[in-house]
Order: structure tokens, then sequence, then C-alpha cells
């Protein structure tokens, strides 16, 4: 079908030429340019879909970033796969197992090397007198460690060699009351702080980092830490193998006897015990569905007020034969393209939020599932919205509104 | 010429009518506040021809046009528009039969603020296939048709109510629709511009041979009117061609 150009106008003049068409890419999206004519009415939406993404990452990215701290020792270690005691749920209250579980790890012919790394308790006095609850970690502190953090060098593990020797966290030296150099005690022996750390604060007390001789000379209880191991480091020979003998190595255990994880596996057991043991997953899940709420309420009324403003106009376009689920589709792209650009906002804010926090050094991290969530998250506030303001197409009978 | 008869009957000077209207009835509401609007109306309408419908307000003529362009549903009787039994036809068969044969035009522009002239023309075009340099064509044609071609990139803050409603005739122009519908298209226009729009509906029934049925008050549009048809009641009370002059004698 294709309609002849008649150029006389109503007036009756004729054009000389062919009129020019003008430039246009010959498809109207109705969403997107009421979207850009009108964005002053859409930017309360985007802003409310942006406040409910922000909120989640932000929650998410504190919670993370606080109890990352508590995994850092497993995250900075070097060790292909981890072995704990089998009902441990978290890293820092891992249960002891029998030393020799090591003889039945290194028959493995994958296995490199297997290494032992200790954990213990203790009363810190500083030099002031203040007391602290610490946790004492002894790595291994030969040349082939698999425990040191990869950010400790080669000065600071010489230095943990010596029997006394710790290493604080730069946060904590406050709270210990001590500086480089200073002497404190740890269960009355005493200790000398050769050097400082960074990110690897305790949610709770101090963390102080020493060699396994340390730990053991700090040992309340003698004759321990002979027969029990709380945790068993594993180097293989290819790392491309983790899978596989990761699965051979559980298979060993008889029962519960023991666990091997993977350092990420290992993280995330414990961040998740975390998060669940303290309340904070439940205070989290409080305030997500706050945002969810607060941001459907408002998207959803701004896109339904636009729909109302412009029902005469979609009367028309039903009365010249556009289904409604066309309408519909209509207003879902509006949701859509809500949704997008209340997700730049996020990342923006996000961005500023992650500077401000690196500058006051607050804990904060966002791993990459919690940038796909908040992304899900987001849009979905803003799809839900739409299908919530969809009521008053429902509406538009052209015989009722255009009499 | 002779009168038209109420009931429509072979008229062998004719083409078939393309609507016609056997026993429509209509009513709103229930009980005691009952309202019978259109009272087992018998009617047709037949192609080249403007026909007016006017009336007092509340005899029903509105509701008369929304049952023969198949937006409202009768209680009875049956309306044939073009061969097709327009009251047999579902829901998605009305939007599919009004989308290929009907244009509308109504008292209220309803132009979208967002979008310019052409878009607006061009909408309903997407809607029914036509997409991309055939869409931009024909929209502009149809623009150009109606006087508008320069204005084709203005939105409508930038338009005159005249150009306003010019603008919406081209949208229900555009497909080259068999039949189009007018609800009181010059009621909110001045004298100029009420005329322009009626000439455009005139042209579309000789030019095009489209069926163009047009409600309205203004005794203005009778001059251009091919047929009128007069509405009391929920009644068709007279029937006859449209005297020549606008404000000259009156037949009725
Ligand atoms: N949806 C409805 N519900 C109830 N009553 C209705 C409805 N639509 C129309 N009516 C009634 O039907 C009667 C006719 O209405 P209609 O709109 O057809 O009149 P009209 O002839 O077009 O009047 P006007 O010239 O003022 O536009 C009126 O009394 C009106 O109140
Ligand atoms: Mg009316």
């Amino acid at each position: 079908m294709t309609i002849a150009l008649r150029q006389p106008g109503p007036t009756g003049t004729t054009l000389p030429v062919a009129p020019k068409v003008p430039p246009h890419p010959g498809t109207v999206s109705l969403a997107r340019s009421s979207l850009l004519y009108e964005w002053k009415r859409y930017l309360a939406a985007v802003l409310a879909v942006a406040f409910s993404g922000l909120l989640v990452i932000v929650q998410v990215g504190l919670l993370v970033g606080m109890f990352a701290t508590a995994t850092q020792v497993v995250d900075r270690a070097r060790a292909d796969l981890w072995v704990v005691e089998g009902k441990t749920l978290s890293f820092d209250l891992a249960r002891d197992m029998p030393a020799r579980i090591e003889m039945r790890l290194r028959a493995h012919p994958a296995v490199a090397t297997v290494q032992s790394m200790a954990i213990t308790g203790g009363d810190w006095r500083g030099p002031g007198g203040g007391k602290v609850l610490v946790l004492v970690t002894g790595f291994d502190v030969t040349d082939g460690s698999l425990s040191l953090p990869r950010d400790f060098d080669e000065a600071k593990r010489l230095a943990l060699r010596e029997v006394g020797a710790v290493i604080v966290d730069e946060i904590d030296l406050a709270k210990l009351g001590v500086g480089v150099g200073d002497i404190a005690e740890i269960n009355g022996r005493r200790v000398r702080v050769v050097g400082t750390t960074s990110g690897m604060r305790a949610i709770g007390g101090a963390n102080v980092f020493a060699s396994k001789a340390t730990v053991a000379s700090l040992s309340t209880s003698p004759g321990s830490g002979a027969e029990t191991q709380s945790y068993f480091l594993i180097k293989l020979q290819s790392p491309d193998a983790v899978d596989a003998v990761q699965e051979q190595l559980q298979a060993l255990s008889s029962g519960d006897e023991f666990k091997v994880l993977k350092p990420d596996e290992l993280s995330v057991m414990t961040q998740l015990y975390w998060l669940i043991e303290s309340g904070a997953g439940a205070g989290f899940g409080f305030s997500a569905l706050l945002g969810l709420i607060v941001g459907i309420a408002i998207t959803s009324q701004t896109l339904r007020g636009a729909i109302l403003t412009s029902l005469r106009e979609y009367a028309t376009l039903r009365a010249l034969g556009v289904p409604v689920r066309a309408l519909r589709r209509v207003v879902m792209e509006q949701s859509l393209w809500v949704g997008l650009a209340g997700l730049l906002v996020t990342a923006v804010t996000t961005w500023v939020v992650a500077a401000l926090a690196a500058a006051a050094t607050v804990a904060i991290a966002f791993p990459w599932w919690s940038m796909v969530g908040t992304a899900a998250f987001t849009l979905a506030v803003a799809l839900v919205s739409g299908l919530f303001s969809l009521r008053p197409l429902y509406r538009t009978e052209p015989a009722e509104l255009l009499r | 010429m002779t009168m038209h008869a109420l009931v429509p009957s072979p008229d062998a000077t004719r083409a078939t009518p393309a609507v016609t209207a056997r026993g429509v009835d209509k009513s709103f509401g229930a009980g005691a506040a009952r309202n019978h609007v259109l009272k087992a109306i018998d009617i047709a309408i037949h192609p080249g021809e403007l026909t007016l419908i006017m009336g007092p307000s509340g005899c029903g003529k509105s509701t008369l046009l929304a049952v023969l362009s198949g937006l409202l549903r009768p209680d009875a009787g049956s309306v044939e528009v073009l061969g097709t039994a327009l009251w047999d036809l579902d829901d998605d068969g009305l939007d599919a039969f009004r989308l290929a044969h009907c244009g509308f035009v109504f008292q209220g522009f309803n132009l979208f603020g967002a979008l310019t002239a052409l878009e607006q023309v061009m909408l309903p075009l997407n809607y029914a296939g036509v997409t991309g340099r055939a869409a931009v064509e024909q929209a502009y044609a149809a623009l150009c048709d109606v006087g508008l071609g320069p204005q084709a990139g203005l939105r409508p803050s930038e338009l005159s109510g005249g150009q306003k409603q010019r603008v919406a005739v081209a949208r229900a122009f555009v497909k080259d629709p068999a039949l189009v519908f007018a609800d009181e298209p010059t009621s909110a226009l001045d004298k100029e511009n009420g005329q322009v729009v009626v000439g455009l509906l005139h042209r579309a029934a000789r030019e095009r041979g489209a069926t163009v049925l047009c409600v309205t008050h203004d005794p203005r549009l009778v001059a251009h009117a091919d047929r009128l048809l007069r509405m009391e009641d929920g009644r068709i009370t007279a029937d006859g061609p449209a005297p020549a002059a606008p404000s000259g004698h009156s037949p009725y």
C-alpha cells in the first residue's frame, strides 16, 4: 500500500518539485521518545531504582568487606588445597585433627608439599598494660612456605623466624598499644613487634602473625600440638589437576575426619558462617526488602502517572487497532530503560562510595557476584514496577475515553 | 435527488453500502437507572460519501459511531462492515479489523507530546507492519497531504490547534483506510481550521472512495456533506442529502 504524493495542500498550491522526505529510521519508539522528552518525569523512578540498588550493593559490600578480613589468611596464602577437620564451619574456628593425616595426604602422587599451620588464642598485654584478646596465627616460615601471605616479603619472613617475633595489622597498633620494635606479652610470654601488615584486621580483638614455633611457645597447654594440627596446606605438582586431586584426597577421609577445600571454598564457607551467625544476614535481608518495597512503590507510581497522562493517546492507538499487548510492551520497555538508567546511577554512586571508603580505610568489597546480583535486583525492581503500573492501560477503552 | 429511505434499501445509483447496521440496540445501566441509548437502529453508510450525523447532545451519536466502528459492542442487532459481520469477531479480530480498515479523528487531538508530527503519523504504520523507508515516505506523504510537510519535525507543543488536528487527520488517513470515523473533529477549532479539516474529510471520500462518517454539532460542516442523518433520542429521525448552503434553508 502506498499513498501517492498529492501535492496540492489544502490551500491548493502546487509544489514544483517532489518534497524532500525528512531523514528518519522509519521505526518510532514510543517508549524511548517519551523517556527522553519527559526525562524529568522519569527521573524520580530512575533515582528510586538506583537507591534500591545502592542500598543492596553497599550493604553487601560492607558485610563482605568485614567478613573478608576474617579470611585474609586463606586468601593470601599460596596453597592449592586446604585440609581442615571435618566438622569445621569457619576457618577461624577450625578444630584439631590427628597429625598423622599428613602422611596419607603426602602419599598421593599429585601432592608436591604438605605443610601445617597453627592457630591459638591469647591474652595480649601491651607495654601500657592494656589487655586485648588476640588470635595468633603460626605460619610456616621456611623458604617454600605455603601459608605465609603473598604480600609478606623476604625480610618479613626472615624476621618471623626468630621465636617471639610477631607482625600485626597497622590499624591494630593503637588498639594493641604498641609500635614497631616494641615489646609486649602474650599469655605472659615476651613477644616483639617486628613489622606491620595491612588489610588483615580482625572483626573483634586483633590478629597477630608469627611462626609455628612462636605459636608453640605461647601454647598454654604444653604437650598438645605434636599429635594434632588445625590446618594442612597442600601444594600440587600441577595446579590444573586440582579438582580431581581434591576429590581423591577427600575420599581418603573416613567419615567426616577431614575436609579438603579450595581456598575460595574455605573463604566463602567462613564468610557465610559469619553472615548467618552474626545476625548481619537477617539485618541485611530486612533492609534489602525495604529497598525493594520503596523502589517498587516509587517506580510503579511514576510509570503509572506517565500512563495516566497519555491515556487518551493510548486510547486513540487502541481505536486505530493497536492491540493492548503492544501498549503493554511500550510500558515494559520504559521500565527496562528506567532500570538500566538506574543501574548506571548505581554504578557511578557505588564507585564514589568505594573511593570514599578507601579514603577512610573502611573495609568494603565489591566481588563480581555482588555486582551481578545488584544488577539483577535493580532490573527486577524496575520490571516488577512496570508490571504493577500496567493496570490503567486496561482501561484504555476508546469508547469510554473519546466520546 | 430523492430522500433516502430510513430503512436501507438497494439503491441502483450507489455502490453497495460499506457499513450496514440492522436493529442495533444499546442500553447503559440496569433497572431504574437503565438508559436506552440506541433504539433498534437500521442504517446504511455508503463509500465515497461524507455522511454527517447531527442531533441534540446525549441523543446517542457517539455511541452509534462506536458501535459502527467496532469500539463498543451493541446489546442486540448486527453490523456488517465491508462484508464482515463486525460483532461476530473476537477482541483480537476487532483490533486487527480496525488496524486494517479504520481511521479515527476525535475532538481532542490526542497526540503524544514526545513525538514529532512525522512520528505521530508513522506510529500506526509501524504497528500495521510498515517500517523503514516505506513508513517514512508514506507518513510524510500523508503529512504533505494535509499541508504540513514543513512541520513534519515539530512536536505538538510547537503546533497550533488546527495543525494538531491536521496531524491527527494525517494519522487517521495514513493507512489509506476504507472507513474514516470522526467524532466532533472541528469542535475545538476556529472556523477556518474547521473548514480545512472537513475539507480533508470530504476529499478522502471523493478522491479515495473512503466511507466517511462524521458526528458533529457544527452547522458549518453541512455544506461539505453528501448526506445528513438526524438523530434524536436514540433513533434516526431524518435522512437526506445535505443542503447546499450551510446557513440556508434546512429541510428538517
Ligand atoms: N459508558 C456509559 N455508561 C453510562 N451511560 C453512558 C455511557 N456512554 C454513554 N452513556 C449515555 O448515553 C447517552 C448518549 O451518549 P452519547 O455520548 O452517545 O451522546 P452524544 O449524542 O454523543 O452527545 P454529545 O453530542 O453531547 O457528544 C448519554 O445519555 C450518556 O449519558
Ligand atoms: Mg458525543
